[in-house]
């Protein structure tokens, strides 16, 4: 995100280009820990 | 002036994962790249892992098309002039990766430090903790 911020601050890019990253980014907690023993089996 | 369309690359090799972001920058028919494959453009990301730590890493001639079907998505997100993108090679198709910025662009991503190794890389990912997404890390904010 920062980097889109400052490709936008900079003006390179237009200011809408956050939204629309920001709308693609996961949930805090998705995709991160380990899966449970046997999750790839049920 | 012609422009050059800038994308939000998501890699996500399966649901269950989280996307990995990048910027992906398409070639398009640059003036003097017409002998060269406009589907080619050149992927700003970083690569590593929230245990090791991330580097930056430009790919010339990325070419969205061959990537395995179903793990990436593109999305336009603007355009830039020309003259500030210009950064594959003009001679060849050949692939490369390198961290040297050769525009506009990467050059600002040269002056953001990639995420540095994460204290605990299995917590959720908030603003504060680094997450595999990269140069899209927020800032770390002071409390």
């Amino acid at each position: 995100m920062d980097y889109v911020r400052r490709l936008v601050d900079l003006k390179l890019i237009e200011e809408a280009a956050i939204d629309v990253v920001q709308s693609k980014r996961d949930p805090p907690g998705f995709g991160i820990g380990l899966q449970p023993i046997g999750a790839w089996t049920r | 002036m012609s422009k050059q369309t800038v994308h939000l690359a998501i890699f996500r090799p399966n649901s269950r994962q989280r996307g990995h972001f990048g910027i992906y920058i398409h070639r398009s028919s640059s003036p003097g790249h017409h002998h060269l494959n406009p589907d080619h453009g050149t992927l700003i990301n970083v690569v590593g892992a929230p245990m090791i730590g991330f580097r930056l890493q430009f790919k010339r001639n990325f070419a969205p098309s061959e990537e395995a079907t179903g793990t990436l998505t593109i999305v336009p997100i603007g355009s830039v002039d020309q003259e500030n993108a210009v950064s594959d090679d003009a001679a060849n198709d050949d692939k490369s990766e390198d961290d040297s910025p050769r525009s506009k662009p990467e050059i600002i991503a040269c002056q953001l430090s990639p995420p540095r190794i994460s204290e605990n890389f299995m917590a959720p990912v908030n603003d504060v903790s680094l997450s595999s997404t990269g140069i899209f890390r927020e800032p770390i904010e002071e409390s």
